[in-house]
């Protein structure tokens, strides 16, 4: 039966994304659904891209190895939602429509008159992208060989070549539509699982008091971690929400401005929905562990797995293991279309090319990310590791100063703007790359994205006003009727 | 510009107090308040128009960052939950506390107060409803 609904999820996924191909005839298409996108595809989209496998996989076992501090990933949600929308949306799809712009890196350059600041964004996203899609490859051929006992290997090829498949025909527009019928995936099976998981663990009272007795601090408000790393957390999770470019972008896709109106109540709705079971297995499983009705996992990402196993009616698990192959397929698909742009589009704009035939440069660029980053997906547990940490805290230091402030005050300075990304893209590399080689060991409360993150916002505001009186001459006129709502 | 450079130097003050191995309550307390006056600081820089901030989403943005600050706050402060402590809504008085103004306040305000406030103050009648 698993195997039964696992193809069909597959099959209509391809039926969608040979739909969407057909529609996809000019760059803007691939990189930007055509600036045609309506509200409901726009929101189910954002929350399907945004949510990896970690939502259903890692997210529940970290919140059955530590509790509450775990929530505080996805609490931050009540905020990012509306808070993007306020900050990005109006701004990023202004300059959108006005330059024909179609990439993150391309707000950065336009907003500074910078190639310089759009390479090295775009050097940033690249490398950010690359370990994102890696490690999602490696994830979803975890789930292909649980569904349908592949191997490891041949499961990482298989999800990448579905993947690439919808990717390289249909780009982001094949993409999100797929993410459209793969975030109602999402929401259905975290609700259902939601739900059987508080009637396993006996109610949520139940479970709390079987946690407390043997650790108070676990259901704690700060939960096992304490109170430094719940609100590092936050901080990292709130703020760097801000600058994730595979969300940032797609405001280039709404049709138009006045669909935003209801984009957060939706995002809100769907997002809550699809993070429910985040919470409701971690605590269940923590429950059911400790009163001996389940076996102590050998690794906290077990927790879903063999909850699902053990719980789950077999119809309801295939379809959540369809989530979490929707959940993975989506982040990549985003990942693979703004990899793509980087390098179709802004890096030769950065060296002062021209990009040409950028459909299909485009298309053979999504086949080489994908290579890649299968490729880097079977050195499981070495290199892939390492490239995977890196792309939230890169996205976070590099773009949350330049852009996301960068487009609300126009105070901002070029030179700010390089400063800070130049500083978050070499303090991340280097900071995860000395943590990662055991070289340094960041104290408990402290998150190494934490630190890149302030020390880039602070360079960003220190340098453009050492510099601020340059601020003004960096503004092209449109640009600036568009940061001061002169439009 | 002033509420985002004091949040983040709250934050290097709670890094620093963990680098040097402090374990004075005000660390965390410092991180929770630089936390709330960065996300308050860009929220507010977004609402500015023609130099003063509009007048509901700034409304929004006090309720729900004041709020956050002071459940941040009065949870810090409140003793640490133990074995058998009264519930509420099935977990813990001090959790549900954090979770609702921290979580679900802003979940239900924000997004009600941007389309609620759209088409007078996002986008008011004098700009132009599509591009060009």
């Amino acid at each position: 039966m698993r195997e039964l609904i696992g193809l069909a999820y597959l099959a209509i996924c391809a039926a969608i994304a040979v739909w969407a191909a057909r529609r996809t005839r000019t760059a803007d298409d691939f990189f930007v659904a055509g600036r045609g996108v309506g509200l409901v595809p726009f929101a189910i989209a954002a929350m399907a891209s945004t949510l990896s496998g970690f939502a259903f996989i890692g997210g529940p076992g970290l919140v059955y190895a530590i509790g509450m501090t775990a929530v505080f990933i996805i609490l931050p949600a009540g905020v990012t939602n509306t808070l993007g929308a306020w900050v990005l949306g109006k701004r990023m799809h202004r300059l959108g429509t006005a330059r024909g712009l179609f990439t993150v890196p391309d707000a950065i350059g336009a907003r500074y008159r910078s190639p310089a600041a759009q390479g090295l964004s775009a050097v940033a996203i690249l490398a950010g992208v690359v370990g994102y899609v890696a490690t999602n490859a490696l994830a979803l051929g975890v789930v292909i060989d649980a569904l349908f006992a592949t191997g490891l290997s041949n499961g990482i090829w298989i999800g990448t070549a579905v993947t690439l498949a919808y990717s390289a025909s249909g780009g982001i527009l094949a993409g999100i539509y797929t993410d459209v019928f793969q975030g109602l995936v999402m929401a259905v099976a975290s609700t259902a699982v939601f739900v059987v998981a508080l009637d396993a663990g006996g109610g949520l009272p139940a479970i709390t008091r079987t946690i407390e007795a043997a650790d108070p601090a676990l259901l704690g408000p700060w939960g096992a971690r304490g109170a430094m790393t719940a609100l590092s957390f936050f901080f990292v999770f709130a703020v760097g929400s801000l600058g994730q470019p595979h969300i940032a972008h797609k405001y280039y896709m709404l049709h138009d401005l006045p669909r935003l109106k209801w984009y957060p109540v939706l995002m809100t709705v769907a997002m809550v929905l699809a993070q429910l079971l985040f919470v409701g297995v971690g605590v269940a499983v923590k429950a059911l562990v400790l009163r001996g009705e389940m076996p102590p996992l050998v690794s906290p990402d077990d927790a879903t797995p063999q909850f699902l196993l053990r719980f789950v009616p077999v119809v309801l698990s295939a379809v959540v293991f369809a989530g979490v192959a929707a959940a993975i397929m989506s982040t990549v698909n985003s990942f693979l279309s703004i990899g793509a742009a980087v390098l179709t589009h802004d890096l030769p704009r950065a060296l002062g090319r021209t990009p040409v035939r950028q459909l299909l440069v485009g298309r053979c660029w999504t086949v080489v990310i994908a290579g890649l980053a299968a490729v880097l997906a079977q050195q499981a547990g070495l290199l892939v590791a390492f490239v995977g940490i890196l792309g939230y805290g890169l996205f976070a230091s590099t773009l949350v100063p330049a852009l996301a402030i960068g487009l609300n005050w126009t105070g901002a300075t070029r030179e700010g703007a390089l400063a800070s990304i130049a500083t978050g893209l070499t303090l991340t590399v280097g900071l995860e790359w000395l943590v990662w080689s055991k070289r340094l060991t960041v104290p408990q409360g402290i998150t190494v994205t934490g630190i890149t993150l302030v020390t880039s916002l602070l360079v960003f505001l220190g340098v453009s006003w050492l510099t601020g009186h340059r601020a003004a001459d960096q503004l092209d006129a449109d640009v600036r009727a568009v940061l001061e709502d002169q439009v | 510009m002033i509420a985002l450079v004091v949040g983040l130097l709250g934050i290097v003050g709670a890094y620093v107090g963990v680098l040097v191995g402090l374990t004075s309550p005000l660390v965390p307390m410092a991180m929770a308040l630089g936390t709330t006056a960065v996300l308050a600081g860009i929220a507010q820089l977004a609402i500015v128009r023609a130099g003063r901030a509009t007048p509901r989403l700034a409304r929004a943005v006090r309720w729900v960052f004041g709020g956050m600050a002071l459940g941040f706050v009065g949870v810090l402060v409140l003793p640490a939950p133990v074995a058998g402590g009264p519930l509420l809504f099935g977990l813990p008085r001090s959790t549900v506390i954090l979770l609702s103004v921290v979580g679900v306040l802003p979940l239900l305000t924000l997004p009600i107060a941007y389309a609620r406030a759209f088409d007078t103050e996002v986008l008011p009648p004098a700009e132009p409803r599509r591009d060009a």
